[in-house]
């Protein structure tokens, strides 16, 4: 008789657990400190916690807080913290004299000498002298290290050639010969330190299925596909834009063959290069460089060279080519080494360290902001580099920095605290004397974190999700700044539909960037017609405001904007005519399209608004695909997609960290698209030392990209973060970088929970010196 | 029989060696590799990054490589996406922290557990039972982070009784402790009352109540003993899996221990890290099973060792 009782009281328990499910999952109004009705989120009360000490999440735990290596972001508020280079950034993410109190530079932009305070002291109080920026700069740029951030020195005079190692230095005096053997014909004797630019090594590995030319061909562009020679598909191959057919490889594919002798330039897979004369015992056979495959696991290797003629000796006057394009004949690897003394870095003395630079590089200045740029220290690094063991020294226990603040305690995972550097020269400025970085990489447990009060900051690198955008922004502790970056799709310029221009921009048209931000990223970001952010500094910003002033802004126009009428028409110009269907549309003949982005909930919102905007107003049909992140860097690179998710935060407050990325040679070009007016005139922007005049030039190649638009822009990046209001002296800026010497905690805050002083003031750099 | 522990042991050796040499390739064959990142560095940075880790080496170099450091130095190599730590280093690291949260959490499910499925058993299909089960149901069905968020909003967040998050003193362990037991709390009590009603039945528990023998000595002398066997075997896997598979409680309250490597070493393509974390989880899971085996044997004089 009882039994019914069971599943009666078994089944109210289970939709008590339902209730208790939805509850959560749902949310209840009220309950949750973002809709509570409060002004602040969670408490506000600091009660038993040391005013002098900062807690904040620092997102998770730093790949590298070695600034030579450091390229995540995690890393970089550490860093930021530990060391300090010849700049630092100002509250409002402008450069301030940091090691460096002064600089002069020349007219032209290209020599910058600075000049360091006495007064900079490392963490065992030795001073930080030109020679440590020397060590940094140099062991940041060697080809052994393989930093993924040493493209932050590219700047350098040779920096970028010596960096990939096809720039090497002979090191005692070297026979050239004219063959790649040791009993070729004596070309000439090189002295010893003579630089040397390497155009090929030999022995090479064929990777190609196509069958070698026998005599030297007359053909002047060539496109292998697929462009990856590793590639197991059968190989196509177009010949001057025609389609030739492949012939049998004649058992060269794979071989390791001896390269003779350089033929005759080609421009094979959108990059400049030549054909090449290469030997299989005593068969020869013509191939081009791209389909010469790496064999440096082949010892007794030898190098094709020329002379590399750019040495950093500056001279105003001087516009030497860098590379001399007569190849002189081959050297054995073994004689050549790559040497740092052909980079445009020296220490004139102590306090003293000039930079030559390749080219003008009027905002230099926020280049060594960068912690790239920072100084290390020579004797604690090779001590460990001894032993083998180079990546130890950035240990609590091993570690000298310069910065603010040194570390203290590092938990694994779990919690990282630092205190003052007492040699620091502004140390009794310094309000916060101790910094706790909780390591929280999930985005609840930080919430709860600082609603509770453990933290007094969500940290730079944790990014409020949109759900949470609906109620946040009523509280006062919620901030938003604009931030360097553009949100962007990618096309595939390579395949069709997406190689015509006109379809590519009709995709654009087609889509209302305004309802995107205001009904799904939600976090008050700026619709984007073009790649550069408007607020960009460095001349970027004022030119784009003289030009709206005059009516002048294209990209403001509404040639650039959100019209489903105009995108029609493109489709149509493009061969897709769009019929009215249903409700909707059709685009004729246009075939379905496959967007793919990286799995995370926010692209995939956006990506499906847009597959939606495309599906309404043209008629496209869209399937999503998402991978892994990855897998799906490896997709792209095979160039085995049609429209990918992406975007781009600056490297740096300058428009051209964005524009570089379309340049046909970039290896974050990953459209295919390429257009020589384009790198042309990025080239003169890049040479022109006239700062007004490089920045329309910059901006007259980025409409030329946007008329072709490679990659879609959708909109420019914003932060969104919660901050305690007791924390003052933090200024939310656009590069994101809020360094915690300018905070403090004020405990009477209630009094003026308005004002924002910065612990102290660091006053302007003083006028740039000329010579 | 310590001949038969000692070959039980033995038996771990080829077992984790095979499992160390299948993730090796396994995790090889994922598109992408551990320095993929969203700036492309130039192909000569790519040669140069692969040359300093040894990724241009053959497979089966970089596979004898990795076993030899292995068996001879016990040494799991370095990792990639925290360069100045060794996989080593981290096991050692985050393990501790996992057994500490893994044991607590046992031991909850255990105390939780046993007595409600006793209950059960002796009042089978009463309300007693019902509610023993219906509980247990309870715990098996929510889901730990809907549980996590749930505990955090009451106990910490409106109450003010316990800290929301970290691994520090023992009133941080609470809540994710008792997030790690419920569901196995649930599982044993189950375990329990079905292990119970079938002993219950037996010959010899017939007998005791024949004899006279009171009933809680009946349950707690006689039965019980037989009537905890698939808790106990149970116990092998579940420990290993609470010491691993806690990637939600770990997230939810920001404790360092190994439960997420096994989903981030995979996502990062932290090669090394994968095949250490598989090793270590390879190694716990036999062991605790042998232990098992043995304290089997303790409870049920019919159980042979092989």
């Amino acid at each position: 008789m009882r039994a019914p009782e069971r599943p009666r009281i078994a089944l109210a328990l289970a939709l008590v657990s339902a209730l208790l499910a939805s509850f959560v999952v749902q949310g209840c109004k009220g309950c949750s400190a973002a809709t509570d009705g409060k002004p602040y989120y969670g408490t506000t009360s600091r009660h038993g916690k040391d005013p002098n000490t900062f807690y904040v999440n620092a997102g998770g735990e730093p790949e590298y807080i070695d600034p030579g290596m450091a390229h995540d972001t995690a890393s970089s508020a550490l860093v930021n913290s530990l060391f300090e280079g010849l700049a630092a950034y100002g509250p409002d993410a402008l450069p301030r004299p940091g090691v460096a109190a002064s600089w002069d530079e020349s007219a032209d932009h290209r020599l910058f000498r600075f000049h360091l305070r006495p007064d900079a002291k490392w963490t065992d109080g030795k001073q930080v002298t030109a020679h440590d920026f020397v060590y940094a700069w140099k062991r940041a740029l060697s080809p052994a290290l393989a930093s993924q951030a040493a493209s932050n020195l590219y700047s350098l005079i040779n920096a970028e050639a010596y960096n990939l190692g096809r720039l090497k230095t002979t090191k005692a005096k070297t026979t050239v010969r004219t063959a790649p053997s040791s009993d070729g014909d004596v070309v000439m004797e090189l002295e010893p330190s003579q630089p040397l630019d390497v155009l090929i090594r030999s022995p090479m590995k064929v990777a190609s299925a196509v069958a070698p030319w026998t005599e030297a061909p007359s053909v002047k562009v060539l496109l292998y596909d697929p462009a990856d020679p590793k590639a197991e598909a059968p190989e196509r191959m177009r010949v001057d834009g025609e389609d030739r057919a492949i012939t049998p490889d004649a058992g060269w594919n794979g071989k390791v063959v001896k390269v003779i002798e350089r033929l005759g330039p080609v421009t094979c897979n959108d990059a400049s290069d030549f054909f090449y004369r290469v030997r299989d015992g005593q068969r020869d056979a013509i191939l081009p460089g791209c389909a010469l495959g790496d064999a440096s696991s082949e010892k007794d290797g030898f190098l094709l060279v020329s002379k590399h003629l750019r040495v950093p000796t500056y001279s105003a006057a001087s516009s030497q080519p860098d590379v001399d394009p007569i190849a002189i004949g081959f050297v054995p690897e073994a004689d050549v080494a790559s040497d740092p003394s052909v980079l445009g870095v020296r220490a004139i003395d102590d306090v003293t360290l000039e930079v030559e630079l390749k080219s003008p590089t009027p905002y230099f200045i926020d280049l060594v902001c960068h912690s790239t740029l920072y100084p290390v220290r020579e004797d604690v690094i090779e001590k460990w580099e001894k032993l083998g063991k180079g990546d130890l020294w950035t240990r609590p226990e091993n570690i000298v920095s310069n910065g603010p603040y040194m570390l203290d305690q590092w938990k694994f995972r779990y919690e990282i605290t630092m205190k003052r550097n007492p040699h620091y020269y502004d140390h009794d400025k310094l309000k916060i004397h101790r910094i706790v970085w909780l390591e929280v990489e999930e985005y609840t447990a930080t919430m709860n974190l600082y609603e509770a009060g453990e933290i007094d900051y969500i940290g730079d690198s944790l990014t409020l999700p949109p759900d949470s955008l609906r109620d946040l922004p009523a509280k006062k502790d919620f901030l938003r700044s604009d931030y360097l970056g553009t949100y962007w799709y990618e096309f595939n310029t390579k395949t069709p539909p997406t190689d015509n221009a006109l379809v590519r921009r009709a995709l654009d048209l087609a889509i209302d960037k305004q309802l995107i931000v205001d009904n799904v990223t939600l976090a008050g970001q700026k619709p984007a017609t073009h790649f550069v952010p408007d607020f960009i500094s460095l001349g970027y910003d004022k030119h784009v405001d003289a030009l709206r002033a005059k009516g002048a802004d294209r990209f403001d126009s509404p040639d650039y904007r959100y019209n489903p009428e105009k995108a029609r028409a493109l489709l149509k110009e493009a061969g897709y005519t769009v019929v009215p269907e249903g409700d909707g549309f059709r685009a004729d003949g246009f075939p379905q399209l496959e967007l793919l982005y990286n799995t995370s909930e926010g692209h995939k919102k956006l990506a499906v608004a847009i597959q939606d905007q495309w599906k309404r107003n043209l008629g496209v049909s869209v399937t999503l695909r998402n991978e892994e992140w990855k897998v799906m860097l490896k997709t792209v690179r095979d160039r085995n997609f049609q429209v990918v998710r992406f975007g781009w935060i600056a490297d740096y407050n300058h428009a051209r960290t964005f524009l570089d990325t379309f340049l046909s040679y970039s290896p974050n070009n990953r459209t295919g698209w390429n257009n020589p007016k384009f790198d042309d005139l990025m080239k003169r922007a890049e040479e022109t030392s006239d700062v007004a005049e490089s920045i329309s030039l910059y901006r007259e190649a980025e409409e030329i990209a946007v008329d072709a638009m490679p990659k879609m822009p959708i909109y420019f990046y914003t932060k969104v973060t919660l901050k305690k209001p007791y924390v003052k002296g933090f200024v939310f800026n656009t590069r994101n970088t809020q360094l915690i010497k300018y905070m403090w905690i004020d405990p009477d805050w209630e009094k003026d929970p308005t004002s924002n002083d910065v612990a102290y003031a660091v006053a302007d750099f003083p006028a740039a010196g000329v010579f | 029989m310590l001949a038969a522990i000692g070959k039980k042991l033995l038996g771990i050796i080829p077992t984790l060696f095979l499992v160390g040499t299948v993730v090796f390739f396994l995790v090889r064959l994922a598109p992408g590799g551990p320095f993929d990142g969203d700036r492309s560095p130039p192909a000569e940075i790519r040669a140069a990054i692969d040359a300093r880790y040894h990724l241009n080496d053959s497979l089966l170099t970089q596979y004898k490589d990795w076993i030899g450091n292995v068996v001879l130095h016990g040494d799991l190599g370095p990792t990639w996406k925290y360069p100045n730590r060794s996989v080593n280093e981290i096991i050692g690291l985050s393990l501790p922290v996992s057994m500490q949260l893994g044991a607590l959490a046992m031991l909850l499910s255990l105390a939780i557990g046993i007595p409600l499925g006793i209950i059960g058993a002796i009042r089978q299909n009463t309300w007693k039972d019902a509610l023993a089960m219906g509980t247990a149901m309870v715990g098996v069905s929510i889901p730990r982070f809907v549980m996590a968020a749930f505990l955090i909003l009451v106990f910490a967040l409106k109450l003010y009784w316990l800290p929301v998050a970290r691994w520090e003193t023992w009133r941080h362990m609470i809540l994710p402790v008792i997030c790690a037991a419920a569901p196995m709390a649930a599982y044993v009590a189950r375990l329990t009352r079905g292990g119970m009603l079938e002993v219950i039945r037996s010959d010899f528990v017939r007998t005791a109540r024949a004899k006279g023998v009171s009933e809680r000595d009946v349950i707690l002398k006689h039965a019980l003993r037989g009537g905890l066997l698939p808790v106990v075997s149970f116990l092998g896997p579940g420990f290993a899996g609470l010491l691993v598979g806690s990637l939600v409680v770990e997230k939810m309250f920001n404790i360092p221990g190994m439960g997420r490597y096994f989903v981030e070493a995979a996502l990062n393509r932290d090669y090394n890290l994968i095949a250490g974390m598989s090793l270590t989880y390879g190694a716990l899971l036999i062991t605790f099973n042998a232990v098992v085996d043995i304290a089997y044997k303790f409870l049920d004089p019919r159980v042979e060792l092989k």
